[in-house]
């Protein structure tokens, strides 16, 4: 209780429990939706899995194994009850558990995701830093340019063009993932990552320059210089400390959108991930599946957009006095 | 100069990955591994229950039943060395091989065929395939409907004879011995009373053990007692590859040995002369025809409505146009490689004028009085649409009939089908044995679990019921052929299209494949070896 009231009292405290309250209903809200969609879109897994040998006799005895022909809301409260417990129960599609696709799931977008948003933030705060220093000069012209074709570019168009290029006329990188132990993940993981990585580098390396354009014209530069501090100090110390506030809530979004959005890399790369299951589950109405990668997605965004709220006042102590 | 030696370390990194493991040729591959893709998951483990050939493909390395195809399509034994067959035809004796293994390493007996054949029956796994091919047995409606546990017509008699009783006698019941629901499980690994769902789970006789089962790949590995010799091929992988173009790069790139070409990949595969090299076009024992039922749409239960259909449609633009004769044209309906086929059958002529004369004599001149009508075919596959599409044409053409185009996904079209709900529709009919039987008693007989259409014709029924019956094959034979006029020409109650032809590409390193009619035989004999350079 005591614990609880500190919290409480405390302004940082009392925001993270508010905000983690609010996922509860969110994720009801959520999981209802797509399990009243499933119920209503076309696709019967039990006729699929029948195919064409199974009349309607084995439909029937189908539909009872996988327990379809439970009403809605049953099922419903079923689903709430055991993923509360973190089972998801089998595949209706394949014989798998539907806890060891979504965890081999995690591991494998949750790994691309961290391994991309590194890379695209190094990039990205490099390019636009360097673009900033020398705003209007070649380099930043270059880095500009970098920014709009990477936005610009979608995915499903750059992954096989460089599969082209590394893969079938280079032939320096692997087509698709693949589980080797003589090598290791690493090689496997160039293509994906860096596809996976453009646009928010793209995005980062815009946010860098802009926020360090601000950042540089300020009076405290003016002074560090003035004071003979040097000019890598300022630029890094001073400069870069100040302009992180944005950068970091992109490097943050942008890792909601990397651990949610790997659809079609991880579809094209083979990877086990969690978009390339939840697409096949959609595919195939495997609803046991797509209901747990729809509510991993949702707990995956909810979870990096309060950890980017949390970390904000760390890097820049004025948002927490903003708060209280 | 500053973004040159960021690159220029990145183009280092990749040369220091070395050409060569992911590249065309034979450097980084071994002897006796073969590889190639399967388009999805495997739907499932086990034979009782499996349904769709892909995942079928991969069992049959690891399962295997009493009965095995030769390369020419002939039943030969395999787990049973021989059979008798009684007097009435009702009952069968197998005598079982003796000193075959599980990968387990027990010997298999008798009583394990019972026991898997009993399993696939129990109605708690829920098998679709079981109703179709078991129902023969006596004691299977027992077993289904929840009386018994086991099927009495299934008896063994010592631990190497097995003695099995049939409710009606049928020429090729012994066929249906190939298919997974009669493959043999070793009854000390696999769960009883429900479906096979993990590797631990997996026990059988094949030339090949399932020793790994990824989310994105399948490893065989061979096993070494089995009950023929030891398969050539230490290791068999499948990764699992949904998309096409995928599929495709891992075959040019060198990482797969075999593959199932899409059409629309053999521009490319001409224009490269290595690969085209590689090009096999492959019959299948398939026949995609057009489906009228005469209770859903009642003109069609007019005669001359449906034969004035048949001959509206162009099947050799079809066949030149669409498929740059890729596929065959089909008379008939008994496919390529099932006994029956006759390549000389032309089938109801293409004549439009007749057509529109067949169609004004059955009270609808140029199309006037018919009531709205759709064609129904598979969304997710660009053949059944091309064909679809150009039959609307040539039918509003030809007939001046519109007709609304309906694609849908495969499991609501499959179930409108099995509820008799498709007035009009472009279907693929597979063998599961072969034997014209299973083109046409088990499609079109008034009685048959696969007539959906309503179709009831008394002289197609007695022949087709005559040649069920009928032991001398040569006269079988033509019973089937006389029932295949009555359907095809007479009642034009299917307009036959085409017959399927798979474009595959095969490398040239792959040796001692073998296929029956019904497509490629457990890899036994299959082989890989690169030349060392």
């Amino acid at each position: 209780m005591v614990l609880l009231k500190r919290v409480l009292r405390s302004p940082v405290g009392a925001q993270v429990l508010r905000r983690l309250a609010w996922t509860v209903p969110t994720l009801v809200f959520i999981t209802l939706i797509t399990f009243i969609a499933g119920d209503l879109a076309p696709g019967d897994p039990a006729v699929r899995k029948a195919g064409m040998h199974g009349g309607q006799e084995a439909v029937e005895l189908i539909r009872e194994k996988m327990g379809l022909n439970r009403p809605l809301h049953v099922r419903y409260a079923e689903f709430v009850w055991n993923a509360a417990h973190f089972e998801f129960g089998e595949s209706l599609v394949t014989p798998r558990a539907v806890n060891e696709i979504v965890l081999t799931g995690i591991q494998h977008t949750g790994r691309i995701a961290l391994l991309a948003i590194l890379l695209a933030s190094g990039v990205g705060i490099l390019l636009g830093g360097i673009a900033a220093i020398w705003r209007n000069r070649v380099a930043d012209r270059l880095a500009v340019s970098f920014s709009t074709l990477g936005i610009c570019i979608p995915n499903f168009v750059l992954a096989p063009v460089l599969v082209y290029i590394f893969a079938i006329w280079l032939d320096r990188l692997p087509v698709a993932w693949r589980d080797d132990p003589e090598r290791g993940p690493w090689i496997y993981l160039i293509l994906p990552v860096a596809i996976m990585a453009l646009r928010p580098a793209a995005v980062i390396t815009r946010l860098t320059r802009a926020s360090m354009i601000d950042t540089l014209s300020q009076d405290f530069i003016r002074t560090a210089y003035a004071k003979g501090v040097p000019f890598w100090r300022t630029i890094i110390v001073h400069a870069l400390r100040n302009s992180l506030v944005p950068i970091m809530t992109a490097v943050g979004t942008s890792l909601g959108f990397l651990l949610t959005g790997s659809f079609i890399i991880e579809t094209a790369f083979l990877i086990p991930g969690l978009g390339s299951a939840s697409i096949d589950a959609i595919r195939k109405a495997d609803y046991p599946v797509i209901q747990a990668t729809v509510l991993i997605f949702a707990v995956l965004f909810i979870a990096v957009n309060l950890l980017v709220d949390l970390l904000l006042p760390l890097i820049d102590p004025r948002i927490k006095e903003g708060a209280a | 100069m500053r973004f040159v030696v960021p690159f220029l370390a990145f183009v280092l990194v990749l040369s220091g990955c070395g050409k060569g493991g992911f590249s065309k040729g034979a450097a980084g591959r071994q002897d006796h591994f073969f590889a190639y893709p399967m388009p999805n998951y495997p739907t499932e483990l086990d034979p009782a229950t499996v349904e769709d050939g892909d995942t079928i493909d991969l069992l049959e390395q690891i399962y295997e039943g009493l009965v095995q195809w030769t390369e020419s399509s002939e039943l030969m034994p395999n787990l049973a060395e021989e059979w008798e067959i009684s007097e009435d035809r009702l009952t069968y004796t197998f005598h079982i091989k003796r000193g075959v293994k599980f990968h387990s390493g027990r010997e298999m007996t008798a009583h394990d065929v019972k026991f898997s054949w009993d399993r696939a029956a129990n109605p708690g796994l829920a098998s679709p395939t079981v109703d179709g091919y078991m129902a023969d047995l006596v004691g299977f409606r027992e077993v289904r409907e929840k009386v018994a546990t086991e099927m009495s017509g299934v008896r063994v008699l010592d631990d190497y004879t097995l003695e099995v009783r049939l409710k009606e006698p049928k020429v090729y019941w012994p066929l249906y011995l190939r298919y997974p629901c009669y493959y043999v499980v070793d009854r000390d690994v696999v769960p009883a009373d429900r479906e096979i769902r993990r590797v631990e789970e997996v026990g059988a006789t094949g030339p090949f053990m399932l020793t790994e089962l990824e989310p994105k790949y399948a490893t065989l590995t061979r096993f070494e007692d089995y009950h023929l010799g030891p398969a050539k091929l230490a290791e068999i992988r499948r990764p699992f590859v949904e998309d096409a173009q995928t599929r495709f790069a891992m075959y040019e790139s060198g990482e797969m040995d075999w593959l199932q070409l899409e059409r629309q990949d053999l521009r490319a595969v001409e224009a490269d002369p290595e690969l085209k090299k590689d090009l096999l076009r492959v019959p299948r024992p398939a026949i995609w025809y057009l489906g009228f039922d005469l209770v859903e749409y009642p003109p069609f239960a007019k005669k001359k409505v449906r034969q004035a259909f048949a001959m509206a449609v162009d099947k050799e633009a079809i066949i030149n146009e669409l498929f740059q004769g890729a596929n065959e044209l089909a008379g008939g309906i008994i496919p390529p490689g099932v006994p029956g086929y006759r390549p000389d059958f032309k089938g109801l002529p293409y004549d439009p004028p007749r057509a529109r004369q067949l169609l004004a004599e059955a009270g609808y001149p140029g199309g006037k009085g018919m009531p709205p009508l759709e064609l129904y075919y598979r969304v997710d596959r660009d053949d059944p649409r091309l064909v679809s599409e150009r039959v609307q044409l040539n039918l509003k053409e030809n007939l001046g009939v519109e007709v609304g185009l309906r694609p849908l996904e495969w499991d609501y079209l499959l179930d409108l089908r099995n509820k008799g709900k498709l007035p009009f529709f472009h279907l693929r009919w597979h063998a599961d044995y072969l034997d014209p039987q299973n083109f046409l008693s088990f499609m079109l007989h008034t009685n048959a679990r696969e007539n959906m259409l309503d179709y009831s014709n008394p002289e197609f029924d007695r022949l087709c019921d005559e040649a069920d019956r009928e032991f001398d094959q040569a006269r079988r034979i033509e019973l089937y052929h006389q029932a295949e006029e009555i359907a095809v020409l007479e009642d034009a109650i299917w307009v036959p299209i085409y017959f399927q032809y798979d474009l595959e590409l095969l490398r040239s390193e792959v040796t001692g494949l073998r296929r029956s009619g019904l497509g490629p035989l457990p890899h036994w004999t299959t082989d890989v070896t690169w030349a060392k350079n």
